[in-house]
């Protein structure tokens, strides 16, 4: 006789099953939450950092843009998972306004990842003008999101 | 009936002839002159609207200081809420005297003290592209000073402790890149109104040139400036100085928010490559200074 999971149960285990992503992000510890996306942010940042010194001719290393690009594409994908409710407190330089404007800190997020797509479409078409244009843009909304969404630290 | 034909030409051509001298074509490169000096005097960030993002000057922005909130008027040329019925000559008195129309003495809010080093022939191309703007028919909304403020001698002592007027003056013994971004650091870009700290009058502490401040405008910490190279930007070269003022990008890959990244945005973004270079020549030839740590500086 197979034992029947009965529905009570079953609900309980949809819960939790619909829940534990979540739960396992928020479950962490709200400053190592915070040492950590300060961290991908970083990476972020040396990547953008490394490839404008490419972009300005300051180094030759052109066949290197692939890299920082996917670099960026692939962590500015997840940076709306590193800002969960509750990781405001403790040494954060973000802003109350991303949680309290979770939709437009959404949208910024959404921009960030979609320009850094667009990078890594134009580093592949090797249209040098075109990737001068798709690192400004990304650059662009960096920058926009930080504005509304990043203290400024000095 | 013949006569009234004449009597009709003749207003027609009277007519004409008003038109023709209300409307004098300005030269398409003074205009063009004019908005590249206003994006580099900086005066869209305080005038365009509330937010600063209005595309129109229409004034509104507001600016807590310990002296009370003031607000940024309406500097299109609206004949009733706008500088409209203003003459060149009262602009130029405006910039270069901090003195309005009506004789009053601005407060320094109004960063009259950069901008009296403007150049005159930048000041008509300013005065001719701001004439040339729509009217944007938004009242200038008033000042909340601090009462001793409105003492009569009050800006008058002040100006007279605070305010040397006068065009720049270039330095011969450097070069013209420098003297070009010291005019626009110091002239027009006004950058030491945020970056450089105040004493108690307000007043611009020179000795302590670009060092930053704790507490800027809008509550949020002022960066040091100088090329000092733990607290300030000596670790930074000229291009990557440069390079910043188009971007708001660090060296460090981080990008700036909050106000420089509208001063950015409503200004030096919009500057020719060579000017910025200038500015970063001008700026990290200035002697280095170290934060200051009674006043809490660095963090």
């Amino acid at each position: 006789m197979t034992r029947r999971i009965r529905p009570a149960t079953a609900a309980v285990l949809a819960a939790l099953l619909m829940i534990g992503p979540v739960a396992g992000t928020t479950a962490d510890d709200s400053e190592d939450i915070i040492k950590y996306r300060q961290k991908a942010m970083s990476s972020q940042g040396a990547h953008v950092s490394a490839m404008s010194q490419i972009v300005r001719g300051k180094v030759s290393y052109t066949d290197h843009m692939k890299a920082h690009a996917v670099g960026v594409a692939g962590v500015a994908a997840h940076v709306k998972s590193m800002f969960p409710e509750g990781s405001d407190f403790g040494v954060t330089d973000a802003k109350m306004a991303v949680w309290e404007n979770w939709a437009g800190f959404e949208k910024a997020a959404d921009e960030s990842r979609e320009a850094a797509d667009a990078l890594v479409v134009a580093v592949d078409s090797g249209d040098e003008a075109a990737i001068g244009e798709a690192f400004k843009t990304l650059s662009q909304s960096c920058k926009g999101c930080h504005e509304d969404f990043k203290e400024e630290d000095d | 009936m013949r006569a009234r034909v004449w009597w009709g030409l003749f207003l027609l051509v009277l007519a004409g002839w008003r038109g023709a001298v209300a409307q004098t074509p300005v030269a398409p490169e003074l205009l063009e002159r004019g908005e590249y000096v206003v994006y580099a005097a900086g005066c869209i960030s305080c005038h365009a609207g509330e937010e600063g993002e209005s595309e129109h000057l229409e004034g509104g922005r507001a600016f807590n200081t310990p002296f009370g909130t003031f607000h940024a008027p309406n500097i299109t040329p609206h004949p009733e809420h706008g500088i409209g019925r203003w003459t060149e000559e009262q602009f130029r008195r405006a910039l270069r005297e901090g003195v309005a129309p009506d004789g009053r003495r601005y407060f320094p809010v109004f960063p009259y003290t950069a901008y009296t080093r403007i150049r005159d022939h930048d000041i008509r191309a300013m005065w001719a592209y701001l004439s040339s703007r729509p009217p944007v028919a938004r009242p200038s909304l008033a000042h909340g000073g601090a009462w001793y403020l409105q003492l009569p001698l009050a800006m008058r002592l002040w100006r007279l402790l605070h305010f040397s007027p006068g065009p720049w003056q270039d330095d011969p013994d450097r070069s013209a890149q420098w003297n070009r971004g010291a005019y626009l650091a110091e002239a027009l870009g006004h950058c030491g109104e945020c970056h450089t700290p105040r004493g108690l009058m307000g007043n611009l502490r020179l000795d302590r040139k670009y060092v930053g401040t704790p507490d800027g405008p809008d509550g949020d910490s002022v960066p040091n400036i100088t090329p000092h190279p733990e607290d300030g930007i000596g670790k930074w070269d000229q291009d990557d100085l440069a390079y910043f003022l188009e971007s708001g990008m660090t060296p460090e890959g981080d990008f700036t928010g909050g106000i420089m990244s509208e001063v950015i945005d409503n200004g030096q973004r919009h500057l020719t490559a060579e000017d910025r270079r200038a500015i970063a020549s001008y700026v990290l030839s200035l002697p280095p200074l170290a934060d200051e740590e009674a006043l809490g500086g660095g963090e």
